[in-house]
């Protein structure tokens, strides 16, 4: 898969141009906005008149509005109307009548300003075409539902979140199964029977299934905690290598260098799934997220992270 | 061979590996050993629980709460074990 640093020189100066091309846009329309609200103001002031007070009372008899600024017809739709009003008996749920109306509101999607961040279904095609996972075992979970973890940042927000594919476990449940069944076949051609008592053939049995339990618990802990979570500022790798042993390793976005993907062997080319390795200048030189599902869509999706990031950079919107 | 003093022992007649011949010594390191087994599987389920109570103070995932109680339940069953082992054997 190639990344954006594939690219050569000549394309990515011109991403870089059309970036700035743009951002030059913004400012100018920002100034020329600027430019019309002031020309409005001056003008609104040399029109000003005095303001009529009115005393308003509804059918109770109490009050409503006490003072009201009337417009005159040079004053725009845009321009304020001062409401001293009693707020008795206006319902709670009712929009306050001394907000500001705005005009033209824009969606909170958009930055309007230079440090607001966009939401990543702007600007991450593989998001957009995923739903938010619900999955208690998926091992692909687009924005999670009640995931968190313990380094996370009051506004970081976890993209993606994968484990090693489901079929990796058929290798310990085939196992199981056949350590569930050995006593069955086993243990009648051993002649046990004649060097234990009843009683501790029993407790054998009993002891033999703790072991089996044991390895059911290690292997499903063991691809259960064994996690990659990508979020809108970093990768993290959550590695479980047994019951006593775990690693947490994490890389700027800002970081990544270099995302490879591979995708070998049967059992990953017809499941789909496969090694992605990422080189960082992180202290951690190298991630790998073993066994993923969808290898060519993480790498994209990681591939847009790092645009966004080098995009955040130009605009100035680093947080 | 024949008339070895051991030629008629349990342990050369075999009898000691019979239900019946077992030696008083060898139902003692019998018991101990299953009794030690069964004490480091108690081990394995503290570790278990640690364990997930641990990964749960790392990432924090919709199943913690079954896992917390299956790894209590898995404590409370090899401890019944053990005691058991203990007390029949």
């Amino acid at each position: 898969m190639p990344t954006i640093f594939d690219a050569s020189a000549e394309e990515q100066k011109k991403k870089q141009k059309a970036v700035e091309q743009q951002l030059a846009d913004i400012q100018r329309e920002r100034k020329q906005n600027l430019k019309k609200n002031q020309a409005k103001k001056t003008k609104k002031t040399a029109n000003s008149v005095p303001k009529k007070t009115l005393k308003l009372t509804n059918s109770t008899g109490i009050p409503q509005i006490e003072h009201a600024s009337i417009p005159t017809a040079e004053t725009d739709q845009k321009s304020e109307i001062s409401f001293s009003k009693t707020e008795k008996n206006v319902p709670k749920d009712r929009p306050s009548m001394t907000s500001k109306p705005t005009a033209n509101p824009t969606p909170q999607t958009t930055p309007t300003t230079p440090s607001a961040k966009r939401r990543p279904e702007e600007y991450s095609s593989v998001l957009r075409g995923e739903r938010p996972s619900n999955g208690i075992f998926a091992a692909f979970m687009p924005q999670p539902h009640g995931v968190g973890f313990e380094s996370q940042h009051e506004h970081e927000e976890i993209l993606l979140v994968l484990r090693q594919h489901p079929v990796v476990n058929v290798v310990w449940v085939t196992i199981t199964i056949i350590l569930m069944l050995a006593p069955f076949l086993l243990f009648p051609m051993i002649p046990l029977q004649v060097i234990l008592p009843g009683v501790y053939m029993f407790f054998l049995m009993v002891a033999w299934y703790l072991f089996v339990t044991a390895y059911v618990i290690e292997s499903f802990l063991g691809w259960y905690f064994n996690i990659y979570i990508i979020t809108d500022e970093r990768i993290i790798d959550i590695d479980f290598y047994s019951l006593i042993y775990k690693s947490v390793s994490e890389a700027k976005i800002e970081k990544i260098e270099d995302v490879t993907s591979t995708t070998a062997g049967f059992f990953g080319a017809f499941f789909n799934y496969g090694n992605i390795a990422i080189q960082t200048a992180a202290e951690k030189r190298e991630f790998e997220f073993a066994r993923v599902p969808q290898p060519a869509k993480i790498t994209k999706f990681l591939n847009e992270l790092m645009i966004e990031e080098e995009r955040e950079k130009i605009e100035g919107r680093v947080m | 061979m024949e008339n070895s003093p051991f030629a008629n022992s349990p342990f050369m007649t075999g009898e000691i590996f019979t239900p019946d011949g077992l030696g008083v010594f060898y139902r003692a390191g019998l018991k101990a050993s299953f009794l030690v087994a069964f004490a480091l599987y108690v081990v394995f389920a503290i570790v278990v629980i640690r364990q997930v109570f641990l990964m749960e103070h790392t990432i924090n995932t919709p199943l913690h709460f079954v896992l917390k109680v299956f790894a209590i339940g898995h404590l409370i069953v090899s401890l019944f074990v053990f005691l058991l082992a203990f007390l029949v054997l």
